[in-house]
């Protein structure tokens, strides 16, 4: 679609101050008589604290608090609380190198370094466990007080696969593996906590979900949810990371209260590396059948995810990458086990697709093996089982639009497929894959739905409060744009409102693709609600028929046969509404996800996705025979957005994905020395720079959408959904070598390069 | 990060004083993009830092054709880089800094710094000794010069006592008929070095011998390293396929790698043969095109 505003290459409404320097995030926030707070935190992996002494670090002059499990609640804790296994501190044992096991807050961060220091813990150290599947065995050290590490499960289930296997042509099986990697916000987890007078809590943080934020504070707190405030400002990126809420938030509550200064608690670079959460590490057993004309028949897996110490968003992680395993294509057999394990390693979370990029990439690469047994071409095999607009899948999904063939063929031809798959010559290869991710996040709270407000001022700006959350991706230009849009404005006189959870409607937040599908579906209520409002304003003014008015420039106008026209500026129209209607325009808009009343996740689990997005990547690498290195060339990235709605947005979200991906693949990872992070910093944990990004030619591919803005379909995760299939598929083309574990380093290519 | 006094004399006398006074408890700054990192991380705790940014001269670039390039410690590292005569008579060196780092880092970090810090896996030593270049130390009464491949003792450990500050680089003037590189691999577009192989063939021109070589190795050993048996075997010959093969055999022979937490001693051999043979691959089509592009 193009209007005047959707679809065209609008900046950031938020670009200058971000080029400039001048936008403020959280980091740079100081409040008057602010202190500063520092976690002691576990030097071991797994041990009973015996005894524990703060007298040295109160006596330190400068210390202001000094806090430790007795002064604090001591109820368990989890984002789901039917998991709750973690206590603000730890004071019987620790479980990671990095667990919280007491707090000091001081007039200067060097102080409370200092003082930190003089808190003196005697631990017993316990054995320590740190892969999942030693974990799962017998005589694994257990973490928690359970039967096993074996946090919880979850199955999923249709058709038959067992017999369809039996029946299959070419059956391949296979054990893929994905590592732990971090999220790289370039804004640490930081926070700072004051209290009111009365009693009232605020906390300013870069949280992505601020809502949900305010609950897991109270109910950490055991205070009432009213006395919770979230302030939220520029975010310094999310990715997954910020959507549950950091212990740090309730120690600086707790130690403000103490002080009744406000406290600021911010990581150290070293700290966000340790403790501030990674992707969840899959070790996926997956076997695929099919016909010998390549259909496929049945698929299974087994997922083991790498929990760390604590349970985070594994229900969701599990779950979401299920629903992706089923309706990726159309397979009628499918068996689905995934489980969490407990290891002594910091928590995983959510990261940019919910387990999806790991299920992806073992899914994706053994598709090729298995297009290889057949004799077929890999773009063939993924043509064939592509679905398409209207389908029905054998798992209940449908997928009113789809456009998985245009971007296979897109990808293809663009990456020249036909002259450069399997060339064989100078360790170049090519490589495909595809992905389906949701376009609308999850519907697991069994609830989807938000409102937003707009008032329009006697100036001629219009406001939308809005709690879409900023988190760098641009749901605040889409939110204007689509104000815009509606009332015939340019992009400056809307202003968006949203970073306090005293002045938001309530919403999720930022994560699952939503924000657009969700936040923009009420901001376009909204926005419409405002309109109509507006258009009878006018012609009231203008003294003829609503029919008549049209939305322009910043003008109403009025047209009418036989009539000349006339036109009243936005401004002058509100302050009419104002001093002579005695009726000032403010709306409310809202959306709501028709979520089905007797819905089961359990036995329906695909309808926990709103709307499909369905991609294509492909890749051109070469491999240097010399050092192992994996040059990539160029990558294809097309991907469905339903509508666009700023290709600049757009093709920003997935060439960054892109290079994320890149990073997952052939460069990042957690280096552990009996469970220390070693590589705490940039200079060792290796992220890709502008310096790694290859050509990325991003297709978007408009199929529109029944339920999305516009026809709009999320974009946020995709991009780097099927990025490490293509690669790792890329490298088999080149080299012959089949690579089922991340990541690829260079030094592993060449021992698999003398090898052969 | 701990505390630390801050003081910028105006004159090089006054800043080897302080130095001197301070007993080694202090440090000169320069950039600061290894020393501020340094105390950050608690791998240094300096009572003091005495910034040389007010030391008139510091800064200074000269290049004479019979007597060589002089460069001052504090010169920035972008300014080497784009600096006419580095870019002109010792491309390699241009080259080499080139890799350091970031853009920004490069516009705060010195040359003395880089040189100062002495980490093995630094990048412009290297190709400096391969050029063979000395250092002009002071302590404010006297001075000495250094060549930079005896000013390394240990990782971060150099020859400088204590109240000594690295005055200048001296890099002598390139002979005729030269080839220089200086190759990094690393493990990304922004990293320091796995491994460093700087190279520079001095030829005849007429019957493409090579009359004089110097290898210079980075991130193999606790300083940076020349590569000395290897050079024997390659000057007084023309470099073929069988001198270039034995070279690169011998080419981690003066060289001790480890295993750490970048990579393993083996992959570093490996990098060091691969780069070796790509550095003496490159002098030779130089050499046989007889010295130009
Ligand atoms: C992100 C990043 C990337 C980097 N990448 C690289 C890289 O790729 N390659 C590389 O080689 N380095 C790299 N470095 C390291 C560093 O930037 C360089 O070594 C730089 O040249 C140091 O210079 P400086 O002026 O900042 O030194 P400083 O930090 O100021 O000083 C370094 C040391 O030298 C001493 N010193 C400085 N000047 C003198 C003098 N005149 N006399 C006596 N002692 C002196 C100081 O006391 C200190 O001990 C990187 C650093 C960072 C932060």
């Amino acid at each position: 679609m193009k209007g005047n505003i959707i679809g065209k290459r609008i900046p950031r409404i938020d670009s200058v101050p971000k080029a400039t320097g001048t936008a403020e995030y959280t980091v740079d926030l100081k409040l008057p008589g602010m202190i500063y707070g520092k976690i002691l935190r576990s030097p071991l992996p797994h041990a009973r604290i015996k005894s524990l002494d703060v007298s040295a670090a109160e006596a330190l002059p400068g210390v202001c608090a000094v806090i430790t499990a007795a002064d604090v609640p001591m109820g368990k804790f989890s984002f789901f609380q039917w998991l709750a296994d973690k206590t603000i501190f730890s004071s019987d044992k620790v479980r990671y190198v990095g667990d919280e096991v007491a707090a000091v807050a001081a007039i200067d961060a060097d102080t409370a370094e200092k003082a930190i220091e003089l808190i003196q813990v005697d631990y017993d150290p316990l054995p320590a466990v740190f892969e999942t599947e030693e974990a799962m065995t017998a005589d694994a050290p257990l973490i928690h007080d359970q039967e096993s590490n074996i946090g919880f499960k979850v199955e999923r289930h249709f058709g038959d696969p067992d017999n369809a296997f039996e029946s299959c042509d070419f059956v391949v099986e296979g054990c893929y593996k994905t590592d732990r990697v971090a999220h790289c916000c370039l804004e640490v987890s930081n926070c700072v906590a004051s209290w009111t007078p009365e009693g009232r809590l605020s906390i300013w943080t870069n949280a992505q979900a601020p809502h949900t934020q305010r609950q897991e504070v109270a109910r950490i707190l055991e205070i009432p949810l009213q006395d919770v405030r979230i302030i939220n400002s520029h975010m310094g990126g999310g990715f997954g990371s910020k959507l549950v809420m950091d212990m740090k938030l309730p120690i600086a509550a707790v130690l403000s209260k103490k002080t009744g200064r406000p406290v600021k608690i911010q990581n150290t670079r070293a700290e966000e590396f340790s403790t501030a959460k990674t992707r969840y590490g899959y070790t996926m057993y997956v076997k695929t059948g099919a016909k010998k004309d390549g259909t496929l028949q049945a698929r299974t897996v087994r997922v083991i995810a790498d929990n760390g110490a604590y349970h985070d968003k594994g229900p969701a992680t599990l779950n979401f990458s299920s629903m992706m395993f089923a309706t990726l294509y159309n397979i009628p057999n499918i068996h689905y086990e995934g489980m969490v394990v407990y290891t002594n390693k910091q928590m995983s979370t959510a990261f940019r697709g919910f387990g999806n990029p790991q299920l992806t990439f073992a899914c994706e690469v053994q598709l090729d093996e298995l297009a290889e047994k057949i004799g077929m071409d890999p773009v063939e095999i993924r043509r064939i089982n592509a679905n398409t607009p209207g389908q029905k899948l054998q798992c209940g999904a449908v997928v009113p639009t789809c456009g998985l063939r245009e971007c296979i063929e897109v990808a293809a031809q663009n990456i020249a497929w036909k002259e450069k798959y399997n060339r064989k010559d100078k360790l170049r290869g090519v490589g495909v894959a595809n992905m389906v991710h949701t376009a609308a996040g999850g519907r697991y709270y069994g609830y989807n739905a938000t409102d937003s407000f707009i008032k329009v001022a006697d100036d001629g700006t219009v406001s939308i409060v809005t709690p879409g959350l900023e988190m760098g991706q641009g749901v605040h230009t889409v939110v204007a744009m689509i104000v815009a849009e509606e009332l015939g404005l340019d992009m400056k006189s809307v202003k968006v409102l949203s970073n306090d959870t005293d002045l938001t409607p309530y919403d999720l937040g930022s994560w699952g693709s939503r924000a657009t599908f969700v936040v923009g579906n009420a901001a376009l209520a909204t926005a419409r609600e405002a309109r109509v409002v507006i258009i009878e304003t006018a012609a009231k003014m203008l003294d003829t028929k609503p029919e008549f008015i049209d939305l322009e420039n910043g003008m109403a106008v009025a047209r009418g046969p036989g009539m000349p026209e006339k036109s009243v500026s936005m401004g002058k129209l509100a302050a009419y509404a104002i001093n002579n209607m005695k009726a000032p325009i403010s709306v409310k808009g809202q959306w709501a996800d028709d979520i089905p009343e007797d819905w089961d996740i359990k036995t329906e689990f695909v309808k926990n996705v709103r709307s499909f997005a369905f991609a294509t990547q492909t890749c051109e690498v070469e491999i240097d025979k010399d050092t192992g290195e994996v040059k990539v060339l160029k990558f294809v990235a097309a991907h469905e957005t339903g509508t666009t709605m700023n290709e600049m947005l757009a093709e920003g979200q997935i060439e960054g994905a892109v290079m994320q991906g890149i990073g997952f693949t052939l460069m990042e990872s957690m280096t552990l020395d009996n469970g220390r992070v070693v590589n705490d910093g940039f200079l060792d944990y290796k992220l890709p720079t502008f310096g790694e990004q290859p050509e990325i030619d991003v297709q978007l591919i408009e199929t529109g959408d029944p339920h999305g803005p516009y026809g709009a379909k999320g974009i946020g995760e995709a991009g780097l959904v099927p990025t490490a299939a293509a690669l790792a598929n890329a490298i088999y083309n080149a080299s012959g070598i089949r690579v089922t574990e991340l990541p690829i380093t260079r030094e592993f290519m060449l021992n698999a390069l003398r090898e052969k | 990060m701990k505390a630390f006094d801050y003081e910028r004399p105006s004159t090089f006398e006054d800043a080897c004083r302080i130095l001197h006074a301070a007993g080694g408890s202090k440090k000169v700054l320069a950039g600061g993009t290894d020393l501020i990192v340094k105390t950050r991380h608690k791998v240094m705790a300096p009572e003091g830092v005495v910034s040389l940014k007010d030391v008139p001269g510091l800064s200074d670039i000269s290049f004479d054709p019979e007597k060589g390039l002089f460069i001052g410690p504090m010169l920035r590292l972008s300014d080497v880089e784009t600096a006419d005569a580095v870019k002109t008579q010792y491309p390699a060196l241009a080259a080499a800094v080139a890799t350091i780092g970031s853009t920004q880092v490069r516009n705060r970090a010195t040359i003395g710094g880089n040189i100062c810090n002495a980490a093995p896996s630094a990048d412009s030593p290297p190709i400096l000794m391969a050029y063979g270049a000395s250092v002009v130390i002071g302590d404010g009464k006297n001075e000495r010069e250094v060549l930079l491949e005896d000013f390394f003792t240990g990782p971060g450990e150099t020859v400088l006592r204590v109240g000594e500050i690295v005055k200048q680089i001296v890099v002598p003037a390139p002979p005729q008929n030269i080839f220089a590189i200086y190759i990094k691999a690393a493990r990304s577009a922004l990293d320091i070095a796995l491994v460093g192989v700087a190279l520079l063939a001095v030829f005849d021109p007429a019957d493409r011998v090579v009359k004089d070589l110097k290898v210079a190795l980075a991130a193999v050993a606790p300083t940076p390293v020349r590569s000395r048996q290897m050079e024997r075997i390659v000057i007084g010959n023309k470099l073929d396929d069988t001198i270039i093969e034995k070279a690169v055999v011998e080419s981690c022979t003066d060289a001790c790698s480890i295993t750490d937490i970048r990579t393993t001693e083996g992959y570093r051999d490996t990098l060091v043969e691969t780069h070796t043979r790509q550095a003496l691959e490159a002098a030779r089509s130089w050499i046989e095109k007889g010295g130009v592009l």
